[in-house]
């Protein structure tokens, strides 16, 4: 049985047991007991599949839901590939619509080429708690690794309260995700309201249960593809958690088709910089031995960070418990809108058996 | 709901209708740069089959043969013609042929390791292939299809002539490479070299054509009163919009199958053009029968004893050779599918259970009353990686989002065997070249094909995370053992791996060709 939550990324910023409780017990653990409420007045005690882990262990059956980091948002409001690349890439609107959990920082040269990327996942939360926790100095040598340069007085304001679109994280650097949907308390909402099972499988686009807001956004990869693979996992009377740590990770980048212009593998320019799973990682060729657009994929040089977030695949893990545990949990009405596709599916499935049409 | 007309005598035919013969060559061709003008004047002399004679064709085959319940007498043999980026740049402006994207400019062996082929030397690498690789890329591509072998030769036999004497003393078009394909003779009819039924599911495309009696391109057979109906035109077969597969037509709203999102065409002579991907797949059936003998042994041992030879292919592929879907027969063939003209092979999803669909009672179809498919979302009847499953996700959400966005993936495949059936009992069969010419028409290269094979065949966690390689045409560059395994799922939650053997299938030639408008070649290309 799980004691307490680990850090994301099983990252070792925190050093005493009392900050690593505070992380477990003041961030985290709230956001599993203020789900559970939800779920149970909306599905009654018995019949609520979300689990707190440090209440009960469900083993080691984990389940992996990933999907590649480019956001489809942009290609979904019509934008071609080269126009959605180059907005995505921006610094103007760039993290505003990096929305799929992976925000990037760019390095440039005085002739505005590529010469590194910084790839994030880390959850606003985290570092919210650290700059709570840790001494000012002490949070600020850690976000060095955003930019050398950082100073206290860029990160925390004259109240001093941490500043999450400090320089450092938005213009000179990133350090953590800004963008307001990617947090590490969307993820666990995402999982547990679709822990419940729903009268049309449109979970993507259903209303949280006792509230009119949507659970994730139908609009991008990430939120509908977690939504609905818990949902399908509940489908089959499966208790659920998130796996410990909670975090969103990097697993990995595809590689395959890339060339460097020395025949190095390309893998050896991604680099994780942070944590295990990994939630920080760095693409740049070491000591400058060639142009980051010497980089080819499938014949492409790169020229566009997002370039290689179409080949970064995210990962959220949750656990299952066995199937048929749950056989009576009721299913609650969807109020939002199920997706076409979805919609068709069920009223087709719901209609009556054969021969209504006299066949 | 208004669907798009389409310009049949603009369009090409095998795209859209598809040619359907049993006959096919394909002649891979060179321009001399230095003689273009014979080039163009025979371009424009080529008798191209189109949408409309190819799709009217097509409807009085499929009508008579209802009627009389075999293959009627009719007839014909078609030419189709394809251009590839250094072909078009031996016809137009460079700038123009710069437009039509990164992947068509690169060409299929630039982009042949991004798909998944090797790079080291070893077979599939694409500098050893017969066609299409380096130093060896064609300008353009011919098909040329018939129901009669003979009728095929000989107009084969007519181009050779026409290229012979477009100019005296040169020789302005070369033949580079003729590839022969035809359908597998007696018990293999319509079934690939490892066995199985192919091109069973296709989908539709919305949209009349312009002929006087503006018939539907895909007829549809679902009832309105199901609500299935608005989304596909039979079981299995999902309503795209025509834009999805032909330039200057209305594509998919990303979020919405029944949204419309018109997209100009540019630059403008693309218009009622697709992209057409070919891929020389040699089959290593020796192998695969190997793979499978052995696979059943070590699945037998590890904790699944009910798994033959027959049942460890369907798993495989998704499908058992006949083409029943192993959803719905999920332990051993039902023969009942065998020759059900029903589409009952082709109704089936994965994470519901299936209910037989209300038919149009103008189509006079009888109730689908075999056994339905079962809802399978962890894939214990059908594995994730199940190749049809890779590919065609149907109602699953995948890593792209809700299930609708696997529409925007969707391909035309026209392919045909090559070669002849494996025997094993004849001396050398094993050495034979067999393989399928793989033919794909889409609008976006990038989108359709490259994704298909790259992101969901050959990706561990396409179209679902840990779903496995696709035994079947998963590639896996230049070969990690690491990442050449499928997963063999029991109810109980187990999960019984399966390492793959290195390539089964492999590339051994292919091309990006743009499949131009009729009058693209008459007034823009060849002049």
């Amino acid at each position: 049985m799980l004691n307490r939550f680990n850090p994301p990324g099983n990252l070792n910023d925190l050093k005493t047991d009392s900050q690593l409780n505070g992380w477990s017990e003041k961030v985290i653990h709230p956001f599993f007991t203020s789900e559970l409420a939800s779920v149970q007045s909306c599905v009654g005690a018995g019949n609520v599949q979300f689990v707190d882990p440090l209440v009960r262990d469900l083993g080691g059956d984990s389940r992996k839901v990933s999907w590649p980091a480019f956001p489809i948002a942009l290609l979904a409001a019509g934008l071609s590939r080269e126009d959605a690349l180059k907005r995505a890439d921006d610094p103007k609107n760039g993290r505003q619509v990096q929305d799929e959990y992976l925000e990037w920082f760019i390095q440039r040269n005085d002739a505005g080429e590529i010469t590194a990327v910084d790839f994030t996942c880390e959850g606003p939360e985290y570092w919210d708690y650290l700059s709570r926790t840790l001494s000012k100095e002490g949070f600020t040598e850690i976000y060095r690794i955003a930019n050398p340069q950082v100073t206290s007085a860029a990160l925390f304001d004259s109240d001093g309260q941490y500043d999450p679109m400090n320089e450092f994280n938005t213009t000179r650097g990133i350090m953590h995700l800004i963008h307001p949907s990617n947090q590490l308390g969307a993820e666990v909402d995402i999982v547990a309201q679709s822990t419940m099972l729903r009268d049309k499988s449109g979970v993507v686009n259903c209303r949280r249960c006792h509230s009119s807001n949507q659970i994730g956004d139908g609009n991008r990869k990430s939120d509908p593809t977690i939504a609905t693979n818990v949902n399908q996992l509940a489908l089959d009377g499966r208790a659920i958690t998130v796996a410990d740590p909670v975090g969103l990770y990097i697993d990995g980048l595809d590689t395959t088709g890339w060339t460097t212009p020395d025949g190095s593998d390309p893998q050896s320019l991604f680099t994780i910089t942070r944590g295990n799973p990994a939630v920080r990682a760095r693409f740049e060729v070491p000591n400058g031995k060639f142009k980051i657009s010497d980089v080819k994929i499938g014949g492409e040089p790169i020229l566009f960070a997002g370039q290689i977030a179409e080949h970064v695949f995210i990962k959220v893990m949750v656990i299952v418990g066995p199937k048929n545990e749950f056989k009576h949990a009721p299913k609650i009405p969807c109020s939002g809108k199920p997706t076409h596709a979805a919609n068709a599916l069920l009223e087709h499935s719901a209609k009556p058996p054969l021969g209504r049409s006299g066949q | 709901m208004e669907e798009p007309v389409l310009s049949g005598k603009e369009i090409q035919g095998d795209g859209l209708a598809g040619f359907r013969k049993d006959f096919v060559s394909l002649l891979f061709l060179e321009f001399d740069a230095e003689h273009i003008q014979p080039v163009k004047q025979w371009l424009r002399s080529i008798p191209l089959a189109t949408l409309s004679a190819v799709h009217a064709f097509n409807t009085a085959f499929s009508l008579m043969r209802r009627q009389l319940r075999r293959d009627p007498p009719l007839m014909a043999c078609w030419i189709n013609l394809g251009l590839t980026a250094p072909g078009l740049r031996k016809l137009i402006d460079k700038a123009e042929v710069d437009k039509l994207g990164e992947a068509f400019n690169l060409g299929a062996a630039e982009r042949s390791t991004f798909v998944g082929d090797p790079d080291n030397g070893s077979p599939g690498d694409a500098r050893s292939w017969v066609i299409g690789g380096a130093g060896n890329v064609p300008d353009a591509m011919l098909i040329v299809a018939g129901d009669d072998e003979n009728d095929v030769a000989s107009e084969v036999r007519s181009i050779r002539k026409q290229i012979d004497s477009l100019a005296p003393g040169v020789s302005p078009v070369r033949i580079m490479y003729e590839q022969a394909g035809q359908t597998l003779p007696g018990k293999m009819k319509g079934h690939e070299h490892f066995g199985f039924k192919d091109g069973i599911s296709q989908p539709g495309v919305r949209g009349y054509l312009d002929s006087p009696t503006r018939p539907l391109l895909t007829p549809r057979f679902i009832d309105s009163s199901d609500p299935l109906g608005e989304l596909f035109a039979a079981p299995g077969q999902p309503l795209l919009w025509p834009g999805e597969f032909v330039k200057g037509y209305p594509e998919m709203d990303f979020n919405d199958p029944l949204k419309p999102v018109q997209k100009p065409a540019n630059p403008d002579w693309i218009k009622n053009g697709s992209f057409l991907v070919f891929r020389r797949l040699y089959q290593d059936v020796a192998a695969f029968r190997r793979f499978i003998a052995d696979s059943v042994q070590k699945l037998n041992q590890a904790g699944l004893p009910g798994i033959n030879a027959e049942r460890l292919g369907a798993m495989c592929v998704g499908r058992w050779a006949s083409g029943t879907p192993i959803l719905r027969a999920p332990l051993a063939d039902d023969p009942n599918f065998l020759g059900n003209t029903n589409d009952a092979v082709n109704s089936f999803f994965y994470d519901l259970d299936t209910d037989p669909v209300i038919w149009n009672p103008s189509t006079g179809r009888q109730p689908d009353t075999l056994p339905p498919a079962r809802r399978d979302f962890d894939g214990v009847t059908c594995p994730l990686a199940a190749h049809i499953r890779k590919i065609n996700p149907r109602d699953e959400t995948t890593d792209q989002g809700p299930p609708e966005r696997t529409f925007k993936h969707r391909i035309l495949r026209r392919g045909i065997p090559y070669g002849e059936v494996y025997d094993p009992e004849k001396p050398g069969s094993e050495r034979q070249d067999r393989g399928l010419l793989f033919v794909a028409y889409q609008s976006s290269i990038e989108g359709q094909f490259e994704f298909l094979q790259r992101t969901w065949a050959n990706a561990s966690d396409g179209p679902r995370g840990g779903a496995g390689l696709d035994p079947i045409l998963g590639l896996n560059g230049n070969d990690d053992p690491a990442k050449r395994t499928m997963w063999f799922v029991k109810d109980d939650d187990t999960r019984i791996p399966l390492v793959l053997p290195e390539r089964l299938v492999i590339a051994t030639g292919g091309a990006y060709a743009f499949v131009p408008s009729i009058s693209a070649i008459q007034n823009v290309l060849s002049r």
